[in-house]
């Protein structure tokens, strides 16, 4: 038997004190022990050492697009300009004011509130749910329940498409179905300006439940089986053991499934892209999408790039306000 | 089924409560199940339909008659193991530099008190947001001048080190007790060694998680593949399945049975991968830490 | 740290310069004809799966010249094209839609048509004049493509309509009739929005003689002629006789087999994928020409070859459209793809000559009308688009959606 599954009241505590075999470096061995602040500037040093691939590889390959389209947003940056930059006219903040006049850019700004509002919670709680379920609940056929619920995220989009339009479907679709069994009239809901944006929030929510799932089960194996174990000695609820135990370890992984599912989600594209294509009456145009359409169907790249950054404006402040208030705890 | 067993430990757990809940718990899991997986199942099953079945209204699930014909008529048209190595070089490069790159930084941004950590983790952050799609034009002018397109290296270099999975690797590493390190320092090992043989190990389910995650989206990758390859030997699984069957006016009907086909066959592989790391999510760092 | 910010800032503004300046047009040496080379071409969807076949035989004949042929899928291309714009890396010839070469032609990157080897009386008129912008052409016609009216002939003996619909006043009685003799869920199936919701509603704007953008460069797109033509085209759903919400990637086929969709206007591929898919309704289908108003014209479109101004294969390009487009290619070329010859010279024998169903898409093609060339045309039908929406959504009536329309798309017209 493995000293793990023995009976560990003070588990925690255990994982803590005990120390790993000694590392066997015998040059480091005889180098004599140094005061703390030498560790220090070891860690300087090691620190930028460990962020140098990253670095160079972000600085040759990211950093030029990513001016160059903060340069387009302050120019008028059009078809013509594509073989002729330097001839876009510098236009200051044309766009960015030009933006908030936008009646169909509001517009988006607004359905992707809505989208990210409702969907992320959603997904996040329901990914955590099924990452319990799975983990905890279900020890048998474990692989083909977690690839079962790993498939949205790998089915392609096209087919995707196809069966939640058939799901949808106010004719003959299955909802449809469902509901006149039942004796009500399920609404049409791509083509009503209520239902559509809901319609398409179930389908992000099932396409990204897996990937938050993921995580949660990744995040799972590190809080460690003998702490619930005691909880669960010490008489805890199996709801009073979520919340005091598994959440509050669960918090960095939180944290990052609600920052990516967050960015994600205000990305919004593909979804609205081939369900809807944004209608009816730009009910579900994006943010993203209304970007796309301006700066490759209209080419109007300038106010195209402005929008990218408007849209990072706004990632960047919710972002900041999640590390806030899921207290990040690096500092 | 046994399809998965935990290698170290047999399954400790009992379930408290009632003896209603173990099957309360099947049922509701197999529901989820349903919903879940039903596009896949679609997808898979419409690989192997006749044209007859692909256009038949209501639409039908299981195929009246299977038909190896979808099949056929895509490896007839494309080059797909040549399509299939393309993709697996680049997939598999991307992936390995980023489990190195990202765990790198990670384990910097987590546990290495250095000045400056901060400014980086902010920059990993804003590489994070940048909305991607606006990007590509300056990439592909900066790319042609570099003469990287048409190569490996223009597929993998901008993809090589993902701010996902440094912020990933940051989150997962942050629950290494600290005292671990600690220990390891006093005893003088090197960064490296500490980075290397005592904190990768320890975040395994981390580390599947991001091969996951990385493999799949670098599988996936279409729009910057497509607009970086103009020579069909380079071209990756998507781009190739792209260049067919998707006039917007010509996908409905035949059309359909090709790109499902093609579609099964692009996300084998990204499965494969899948079931076959997820077993790492069940040797937690308590198992792992304390051997 | 300020001033390192500043310094990485300046530099990478500079670079940013050079990189993007550096790649513009070089003028190239060019290649003769005859001498050894590589032509690269770009196609786009089932052009692109078939023209490397042609390539071969063509390459067999002329042993000198390497075709290599990058298919492209339709919804991807322009974007790729317009990367390879910026970066001047466009292949020697390319395959573009007459929008395309609009906003192609403004880039710059295209190089006029040889009028001395390309003939405009060889083509289409409405063909040729989708590739002249300003009075200089810069592709030359490849197919064609227009939109007919496609019925249920069995539904049609059911609900007593012994012809195919001749004027729009009919075709508004025929639907009715489909829907209330022979029990049709809808009467005709046209778009209700979005997208190029436009290219539904343009036979009914044509053939009232309304125009969005006319021959001087106006907005004319709330003219009563544009006016009576969306109100009759919002009839129809006011009166359940179209669908008022269609799914983007709505396969109107399928309808068409099942029987509750009995008339819609449709482009030719349409013939070819059902008799392909719905094998079991051959011969109880036909097309007639789109019914008239004041004239029975629909719209045009298809594609062009263009020649990219960098290219240094220029002399060997004109050769090998020369036989793409020229009436013994293209006679061929409908064989392998059922594209529409281009070339009116293709016309003349065979099956294209005589075939009834293919008669029709002649005289249709021949007042077919194709929307101006203008770099912001994209832009410009979306406005329309939002407008037919509008009223087929009974949100507003077609003379106060058109007049929004007009005063927009004067904005853009200038």
């Amino acid at each position: 038997m493995s000293p793990t599954t023995g009976p560990a009241a003070d588990g925690a505590a255990t994982v803590e004190a005990r120390r790993p075999r000694p590392p066997r470096a015998p040059a480091a061995r005889s180098v004599p022990r140094r005061p703390r602040r030498h560790g220090v500037g070891r860690q300087n040093l090691a620190g930028w050492l460990f962020s140098t691939p990253f670095l160079v590889l972000f600085g040759l390959f990211m950093l030029f697009p990513i001016v160059a389209t903060l340069l387009m947003s302050f120019t008028d940056f059009g078809a013509r300009n594509v073989t002729r930059p330097l001839e876009a006219e510098f236009v200051g903040l044309d766009n960015y004011v030009k933006l908030f006049e936008d009646d169909k850019f509001l517009t988006a700004l607004s359905n992707t509130a809505y989208f990210v509002v409702v969907g992320v919670p959603l997904t996040i709680l329901l990914g955590l749910l099924v990452a319990l379920l799975l983990n905890n609940g279900i020890d048998r056929a474990r692989t083909f329940f977690r690839v079962g619920f790993y498939a949205p995220v790998v089915t392609t989009i096209v087919a995707a498409a196809v069966v939640w339009r058939f799901v949808l479907d106010p004719a003959d679709g299955l909802v449809a179905g469902v509901a006149s069994a039942l004796g009500v009239t399920a609404p049409d809901f791509l083509g009503s300006e209520t239902w559509a944006m809901p319609s398409l929030i179930a389908m992000a929510v099932w396409r990204n439940l897996g990937t938050v799932m993921v995580l949660f089960i990744a995040g799972l194996q590190a809080v460690p089986a003998e702490v619930r174990e005691a909880a669960r000695l010490d008489g805890a609820s199996p709801w009073q053991e979520l919340r005091r135990i598994t959440v509050p370890l669960l918090r960095p992984t939180m944290l990052y499934a609600t920052v990516i599912t967050t960015i994600g989600y205000l990305n919004v594209f593909e979804e609205p892209f081939v369900m809807t294509q944004g209608g009816p009456s730009d009910s579900t145009l994006t943010v993203s999408l209304d970007m796309y359409r301006e700066g490759f169907n209209f080419f109007h790249m300038g106010y195209a790039s402005a929008m990218a950054y408007v849209l990072f404006v706004v990632i960047m402040g919710i972002t900041v306000l999640q590390l806030r208030l899921l207290k990040d705890n690096t500092r | 089924m046994s399809a998965h067993r935990a290698p170290a430990r047999p399954a400790p757990r009992r379930h408290g409560g009632s003896r209603l809940r173990g099957p309360l718990l099947y049922l509701v899991a197999s529901l989820g199940l349903l919903v879940m997986a039903a596009p896949f199942l679609w997808m898979a099953l419409s690989a192997f339909k006749t044209k007859k079945d692909l256009t038949a209204s209501p639409p039908v699930w299981i195929p009246s008659e299977w038909t190896l014909s979808n099949f056929d008529a895509l490896l007839d048209q494309l080059d797909m193991s040549r399509y299939f190595l393309n993709s697996l070089i680049v997939a598999g490069l991307v992936t390995i530099c980023n489990l190195l790159f990202c765990s790198m930084l990670g384990y910097a941004l987590a546990k290495l008190n250095f000045a400056g950590r901060s400014k980086v983790f902010a920059l990993v952050l804003a590489a994070l947001m940048v909305p991607g799609n606006l990007m590509i034009l300056p990439l592909y002018v900066l790319m042609n001048r570099l003469g990287l397109i048409d190569t490996y290296a223009g597929l993998v270099l901008p993809f090589a080190a993902g701010a996902f999975g440094v912020f990933l690797m940051r989150q997962f590493m942050q629950s290494v007790p600290d005292e671990l390190l600690e220990a390891a320092r006093i005893d003088g090992a090197s960064e490296w060694f500490i980075f290397w043989r005592i904190v990768m190990p320890l975040v395994k389910p981390a580390l599947a998680t991001l091969t996951i995650f990385t493999f799949l989206s670098s599988w996936n990758n279409f729009i910057w593949p497509l607009i970086a390859t103009n020579d069909p030997d380079k071209y990756t699984l998507p781009v190739a399945l792209a260049t067919f069957a998707n006039d917007p006016n010509r996908t409905v009907g035949g059309g359909n049975g090709m790109l499902m086909a093609g579609s099964l066959l692009v996300v084998l592989p990204v499965l494969v991968v899948f079931v076959a790391l997820q077993r790492h999510f069940t040797q937690g760092i308590a198992t792992a830490g304390m051997k | 740290m300020h001033r390192a910010a500043r310094t990485t800032s300046v530099a990478f503004v500079l670079t940013s310069a050079l990189v993007l300046t550096a790649c513009g047009s070089s003028d190239g040496d060019s290649v003769a004809a005859d001498e050894k080379q590589t032509l690269t071409v770009w196609a786009m969807g089932t052009e692109g799966e078939k023209l490397g076949d042609v390539a071969e035989k063509y390459q067999e004949a002329n042993p000198n010249i390497t075709v290599k042929v990058t298919p492209i899928g339709w919804d991807v291309a322009h974007q790729k094209l317009v990367a390879a714009a910026a970066a001047g890396k466009l292949p020697d010839i390319a395959q573009m839609g007459g929008s395309y070469m609009g906003e192609f032609a403004e880039m710059d990157v295209l190089e006029p048509v040889d009028t001395s080897v390309f003939a405009e009386k060889d083509f289409f008129p409405a063909a040729w004049k989708q590739g002249t912008i300003d009075g200089t052409t810069y592709g030359v016609p490849w197919y064609v493509d227009t939109r007919v009216l496609f019925y249920r002939t069995d539904l049609a003996e059911k609900a007593g309509i012994t012809e195919a619909p001749a004027t729009m006043a009919e075709l508004q009685q025929a639907a009715k009739a489909f829907q209330d003799e022979a029990g049709t869920k809808w009467g005709l199936s046209i778009q209700p929005g979005g997208l190029d919701t436009v290219q539904s509603f343009y036979q009914f704007l044509y053939s009232a003689g309304g125009e969005i953008v006319n021959e001087d460069g106006k907005a004319v797109v709330n003219s009563p002629e544009a006016v009576r033509a969306l109100e009759n085209y919002g009839s129809y759903f006011k009166q359940g006789l179209s669908e008022k919400s269609v799914r983007p990637g709505y396969d109107v086929t399928k309808d068409f087999n099942a029987g509750s969709v009995p008339m819609f206007f449709g482009g030719p591929w349409i013939m070819t994928l059902l008799d392909e898919n719905y094998p079991d309704i051959k011969g109880k289908w036909a097309v007639a020409n789109v019914p008239t108003d004041k004239a029975s014209v629909s719209m045009a479109g298809g594609s062009s070859l263009t020649i990219s101004a960098d290219s240094e294969h220029k002399a060997a390009a004109k050769e090998f459209i020369a036989y793409l487009t020229g009436a013994e290619g293209q006679a061929d070329w409908y064989q392998r793809t059922s594209d529409l010859p281009a070339n009116t010279g293709a016309w003349e024998s065979g099956e294209l000559a005589t075939d009834p169903d293919l008669k029709v898409w002649r005289t249709q093609m021949e007042t077919a009308k194709v929307s101006p060339t203008l770099p912001k045309w994209t832009e410009i039908t979306s406005k329309v688009d939002a407008a037919i929406e509008s009223v087929t959504q009974g949100k507003s009536s077609a003379k106060d959606a058109l007049d929004k329309a007009q005063s927009e798309i004067e904005g853009l017209v200038e």
